[in-house]
């Protein structure tokens, strides 16, 4: 539970989902808007720790499902020091640019400088910086609905209050089929697979957080956040069929970065109230230094990120009984048949009988080559 | 019926009774002469007061009169040693009564005929009667038939008991007729029930004179002395008409007797000239029957559901009971129950209105001329009256519906002179909620009101009412959560009749709301929240019927507004919620007012009134100071001062214009033109579409201004048919002034600094409604059609931030075409089938333009405010009402109404939003009732 100042347009929300249920919901598609101007998206966070400072410049597009996010490439991106000290960052590709800048100078404020290939020149406001005390502990409830993680933190010196989070998960999965055989499309035979190089049975699924994460302990006595929610691990579902692991990231924020973050969760988060709360404009702290009527979305922060990972493994919770819909279907021994199954993109799990096979065993890809859905390296940190 | 029939016979016998009286005349030297300066003297008393002069006689003298004919004659005479018959013949000379004397002293009054006290020799077979000693309680057939012959045509007319029969005498009985005019004043009540009927038509046609009850059933009207016959026209009631001869200013009490009781009577509707002749504009009265015949959600009779349907009057949705009254916002709207206001007029979030149906007798929306003795809100007032007990016997309903179930009882405590009303509901919604996901299976809601009143009349010219109300919804969110709000009103209210002209109301009550949320699901943050405001109020109405020509209405009130705008402390000791509590509020506004109906000429009438309200905020208080010309923020501001107990931080006033007038053409078309200027000095803080039980409230104080509004219209009304169908056209433009609108991402709870998020807006608004009503016969209803828009534009040169960049754009409800049709069909007396169709144009909504990619997931960036709209809403209810057989003498009536709501199940929107869920965007469209809502609902009478 957040405890704040939106606890109450939570309640609000969560009440209107009460009132909703017996009504219906259809899939809206939007009026065709085609002459919207594109904006700069700016999205980072000035590093004052160990790790580099990311920014990546893109581009707001259409709402039509064939438009898509394009970057803004070459530009020059640099932070700038109240004291006159210029970090440049440089350009790692697909619109993002970093380097590592911490520690920064204590006690100076930064902001961001954009210049685009197409001349415009974009300041963030000077930011103070702000560093993140350090996460108490992330730990994680099991009920009926799955597990809920929580996030729990102070500040002795109270003076944070402000907190945003976000996270990376990474869970440690098998396929439900193995498959030593594969074919080979040039001449519709059954070869053996090379296992030993070829890992399509073991593998890390990684996924980051999708939704804002927000706190304040702005309404209590001390600066302290207990059990803040950040996601809930749907019961019996693949993340923890063998291990998972969360890194959760803390950043402190400004009041003022906190008002802008939670519009934002207000305006693309938590719409859909029965009250029906207007989206408001929420301009951030990137401006286009000529053109004030220029939109820049985006919000820069300063500061040092606090880090904590945990790990959930299928014997810390109960009843887990992880399920797949993959099913292995039997194909005819014959080349048509096979080839069909191929295209159909489907992989071989085994064949019968012994020694002179009628029939091979087939599944859909994804339920034999885990590579597709993750990764077949072991992360470093994977105990 | 009983009653009557119970009069009628008693008549009859007294008729039978005078009858037979036999004798000649007594001498007239026996008679007593009379010396003496009689004013005013009610004939009971006059007539005493000569039998006890003559008892001390020789031959002591009797009356013998019918009460009910004598009632209403006063006696003013001045005589001189008179002997009794001539005065008594001076007393009746040019009146419809006569008296007759036989030689044993008795005096015998009668009125349209002339009584004989002796038969008509040889009417028995040549044998005289010469019985001397005839009394009163004796009897006898043969005397009986003597008298028939000269009674026969006026027992028939009184066994019909037809008041248009008998002459109603008023006032003091002159000889000659003065000239001028006199005032008849009383009550017009239900035959049946004792309870008073608001908004009955009294008119009489030569000159066409009329007027209206008002809601205690107190009327008065003006008429040139003479005699008159005076139609009586109230919605669900019979027709009647009462001759009426006026000498002088006096009363007439009239009772009506309802229109559903009798089978097969063919209804002849004559004058229904109300719309026509009120010389307000923007005027709907809605009586409970009619509400109750409108198909609704679940099937509960909904007051503000039915209201919504009237032209002018609009929503944002099917989840909201906020009017939009021609273009105002929902706080906009003064609700009044029993003169109490009603800061949450809903239950269930706004699904259902808060009042209970059994309890209401009708409701009253003023949408364009509002009248001098309301204020305090700027676009509307809807006045729900409360129904008054039976004053004659106990009855009760019970219903039950799928929502909620109902008990009302009602009864005299004193037959007669008090009665009280107790109206209860509860719901049962919690299968609706046993609908929901599992992570909300403990959760609980539910509803209830409770309403209470009782009235008491002291004497004729002294009645008091007593009106309380309580209403409460609560709900429990996964057993962690609890939510509750709830409606406190209590009212007291002493009406005075000073004279037949001048007749005076004093009341007073104290309204309250309160909301409160609490958390206990992590005790380290457990909190409780508690928002109340309230108001005590006094006030003193008083109307003068100065003559015929001038109504004067005057009054002042005076509200002390009390406002806990939030505290926020934690749940228990094991949590570290710092306490917050926000200052109180407090304000006094007052306001004086005058205004006078003037019947110009038959054709024009005007109504003018004046109200001055004053508005001071007071103390205690810390009030922030702002660097003028600047944007009010925490770096403008340049002090704080503190003010103690009482003080005065600051005032407003202003005067506010309540100006209409009627030109009738003929008696069935008129034209009417009003302006109207009204003040708010309280704000609703909303930054939502629809009402929130959350909302909190904001008196206006050095920061903040009080709302200002005003209105110019014009309509036309005509009648068709014998004026059973009314058809009207009103063209209005209003302008707001002071609106507030907010700064984003505004934090409007708990924010001791609210001046600092907010943005004064100015508001314009127009339109023309269409409608044609029919309200009596088999099938009425109504049907109108609007055509309306309203802006709003950030008005605040200082505030550095604006909407759409300060241009006008659509507010929430500017919803420009809406035709609505609302039928009913009689079938016969215990079958009616109840239609609703209702078309209007999606409401506007602000639409996202593009996408963007931030914090790992899609989002969305917004277009200006309100740019687009949802699609349009059609929707058609249907119900059948079915009651049960109308047998009189039976213990219960029941009746039953079986309905369906969204009878096409067309999936109308509610709203439509986007939101992005596990990275990508999805844009939804929301229903709130987008399928086919079958409802039944039992009640019973008894």
């Amino acid at each position: 539970m957040r405890k704040n100042m939106d606890i109450f347009l939570i309640l609000v929300v969560a009440m209107a989902g009460l009132l909703l249920m017996p009504a219906c919901r259809q899939t809206y598609d939007p009026p065709a808007i085609s002459n919207q101007a594109q904006h700069l998206v700016v999205e980072g966070f000035i590093n004052n720790g160990g790790d580099s400072t990311i920014i990546t410049l893109t581009h707001t597009y259409l709402l039509q499902a064939t438009a898509e996010v394009t970057p803004e490439l070459h530009a020059t991106v640099s932070v700038e020091g109240k004291d006159n000290s210029v970090l440049p960052l440089v350009e790692i590709g697909k619109g993002s640019y970093g380097a590592s800048l911490g520690p920064l100078t204590p006690g100076v404020p930064y902001r961001l400088h954009i210049k685009t290939t197409s001349g415009k020149e974009y300041l963030s406001d000077y930011v103070s910086q702000k560093n993140a005390p350090p996460i108490d502990s992330v730990n994680w409830i099991q009920s009926d609905t799955g597990i809920r993680i929580f996030v729990n933190t102070h500040d002795p010196l109270n003076n944070t209050r402000y907190y945003r989070w976000d996270y990376q998960e990474t869970w440690e999965f098998f396929s439900p089929f193995t498959s030593d055989l594969i074919l080979r499309p040039s001449d519709t035979t059954v070869i053996g697979r090379d296992s030993t190089n070829v890992l399509i049975f073991h593998c890390w699924h990684h996924d980051q957080s999708t939704a804002i994460f927000l706190g304040s302990s702005a309404r209590l006595s001390t600066d302290l956040i207990s059990l803040a929610p950040l996601l809930t691990i749907p019961a019996a579902s693949q993340q923890i069929s063998v291990e998972y692991s969360i890194l959760v990231r803390q950043y402190a924020l400004s009041a003022e970065a906190y008002a802008w973050w939670q519009n934002l969760q207000k305006n693309t988060e938590l719409t859909g109230s029965i009250f029906g709360i207007q989206p408001t404009i929420n301009n951030g702290n990137i401006h286009n230094t000529t053109d004030t009527n220029d939109v820049v979305i985006g919000y820069i922060g300063v500061g040092t990120v606090q880090t904590k990972r945990i790990f959930i493994s299928r014997d810390q919770v109960s009843n887990w009984h992880y399920l797949t819909d993959c099913e292995e279907y039997s194909i005819v021994n014959n080349k048509d048949s096979l080839y069909v199954s191929y295209e159909r993109g489907e992989l071989i799990t085994g064949k019968a009988p012994y020694p002179d096979t009628t029939h091979y065993y087939t599944s859909t890809k994804t339920c034999v080559d885990c590579t597709l859905t993750g990764s077949n390296q072991k992360p470093s940190y994977w105990p | 019926m009983r009653y009557l029939f119970l009069a009628t016979l008693l008549l009859a016998f007294s008729c039978r009774a005078l009858a037979q009286q036999t004798g000649d005349l007594p001498l007239a030297t026996t008679l007593p002469r009379i010396t003496g300066h009689f004013i005013g003297f009610k004939w009971s008393d006059f007539a005493r007061q000569i039998e006890l002069r003559s008892a001390s006689g020789t031959a002591p003298l009797h009356f013998y009169y019918d009460s009910t004919q004598l009632d209403s004659l006063t006696v003013t005479i001045n005589v001189q040693d008179l002997r009794l018959d001539s005065l008594l013949e001076q007393l009746f000379k040019a009146t419809a009564f006569h008296y007759a004397m036989d030689e044993n002293g008795h005096i015998f009054i009668s009125k349209g005929w002339i009584i004989q006290p002796s038969l008509p020799v040889g009417f028995f077979g040549g044998r005289e009667d010469t019985d001397s000693h005839g009394s009163s309680a004796a009897t006898g057939n043969a005397a009986a038939a003597g008298i028939s012959m000269n009674v026969g045509t006026a027992r028939k007319g009184l066994a019909a008991l037809n008041q248009a029969n008998r002459l109603y005498e008023i006032g003091v009985r002159t000889n000659k007729l003065l000239p001028g005019k006199a005032v008849i004043t009383g009550y017009v009540k239900n035959l049946r029930t004792g309870e008073p009927l608001a908004g009955v038509a009294i008119s009489s046609d030569r000159p066409a004179i009329s007027t209206v009850t008002d809601q205690y059933g107190y009327y008065a009207i003006n008429l040139p002395r003479g005699d008159h016959v005076l139609t009586v026209q109230g919605i669900g009631m019979r027709d009647t008409k009462y001759q009426v001869m006026l000498y002088t200013d006096g009363q007439l009490e009239i009772n009506l007797r309802e229109q559903i009781v009798t089978l097969r009577e063919v209804i002849v509707s004559s004058v229904k000239t109300a719309n026509v002749n009120r010389v307000q504009l923007g005027v709907e009265r809605l009586n409970i029957q009619t509400i109750k015949q409108v198909p609704t959600v679940m099937g509960e009779a909904d007051i503000l559901r039915v209201v919504l349907t009237l032209p002018g009057v609009k929503t944002v949705g099917e989840a909201s009971t906020g009017l939009n009254v021609r273009g105002g916002s929902a706080d906009q709207n003064l609700i009044l129950f029993n003169d109490a206001t009603i800061y949450n007029p809903s239950h269930f979030f706004g699904l259902f209105s808060a009042f209970n149906p059994e309890v209401v007798k009708d409701v009253q929306l003023y949408k364009s001329s509002i009248p001098a003795k309301y204020g305090g809100r700027v676009s509307s007032v809807v006045d729900i009256s409360g129904r008054e007990g039976n004053k004659k016997e106990f009855s009760g309903t019970a219903g039950i519906g799928l929502i909620t179930s109902r008990l009302t009882l009602e009864g005299p405590i004193v037959k007669d002179k008090t009665s009280f009303i107790l109206g209860g509901r509860t719901t049962y919604a919690n299968w609706l909620l046993n609908l929901l996901p599992d992570e909300y299976k403990n959760s609980r809601g539910s509803f209830n009101d409770l309403n209470l009143s009782v009235s008491h009349q002291l004497n004729k010219n002294n009645n008091l009412y007593f009106s309380g109300y309580l209403s409460n919804d609560k709900y429990n969110l996964n057993s962690d959560t609890t939510y509750g709000y709830g409606n406190k009103n209590l009212t007291l209210k002493w009406k005075h009749t000073f004279s037949s002209k001048t007749t005076g109301t004093l009341t007073t009550g104290i309204d309250h709301y309160q909301y409160n949320i609490t958390s206990d699901r992590n005790p380290v943050n457990g909190f409780k929240m508690n928002y109340a405001i309230g108001q005590i109020y006094g006030k003193a109405d008083f109307t003068w019927y100065f003559n015929a020509r001038h109504t004067i209405e005057y009054g002042l009130s005076s509200i002390r507004h009390n406002l806990r705008p939030g505290s926020y402390e934690p749940y228990n000791d094991q949590s570290l919620a710092a306490t917050q509590v926000i200052p109180t509020e407090q304000a006094l506004e007052s306001a004086a007012y005058l205004s006078d109906n003037y019947t110009v000429t038959d054709k024009l009438a005007i109504i003018a009134g004046l109200r001055y309200s004053l508005y001071d905020y007071l103390g205690p208080h810390t009030e922030n100071i702002y660097a003028p010309g600047l944007p009010v923020t925490e770096a403008n501001q340049v002090a704080a001062r503190t003010y103690g107990r009482g003080k005065v931080i600051n005032t407003y006033q202003g005067p506010e214009y309540r100006l209409s007038l009627r030109y009738a053409f003929t008696g069935e078309f008129s034209v009417k033109a009003g302006y109207n200027s009204l003040r708010q000095y309280s704000h609703m803080l909303s930054n939502t579409t629809a009402m929130s039980p959350t909302d909190v409230w904001k008196m206006s104080d050095p920061n903040i201004k009080p709302q200002l509004g005003d209105q110019v219209s014009l309509g036309f009304y005509k009648n068709f048919k014998a004026n059973t169908i009314e058809t009207s056209i009103e063209v209005y433009y209003k302008r707001l002034k002071n609106y507030l609108d907010y700064r984003s991402g505004a934090t409007l709870i708990l924010n001791p600094t609210i001046e600092r998020d907010v943005l004064n807006s100015r508001g314009k608004a127009y339109g023309v409604e269409f409608m044609i009503k029919k309200q009596t016969g088999a099938l009425n209803g109504w049907i109108s059609y609007t055509w309306s828009r309203t802006f709003l534009r950030t008005d605040d040169p200082t505030a550095g931030e604006s909407v759409n960049k300060g241009r006008y754009y659509p507010a929430d409800f500017d919803i420009p075409n809406d035709v609505t049709m609302v039928g009913n069909l009689k079938i016969n007396h215990r079958l009616s089938f109840s239609l609703n169709m209702l078309y209007y144009t999606g409401r506007p909504i602000t639409l996202p333009v593009s996408r963007y990619i931030y914090a790992g997931s899609e989002r969305v960036l917004y277009s200006d405010r309100n740019a687009y709209r949802i699609p349009d809403y059609f929707r058609t209810d249907f119900s059948m009402n079915i009651d049960g057989n109308h047998k009189i003498h039976q213990k219960t009536h029941n009746s039953w109404t079986i309905g369906v709501y969204n009878l096409t199940g067309r999936k109308n929107p509610y709203s439509v939003y986007f939101v992005s869920e596990n990275g990508l965007v999805n844009g939804y469209k929301l229903s709130i009732f987008g399928s086919i809502i079958p409802f039944v609902n039992f009640n019973i009478r008894f």
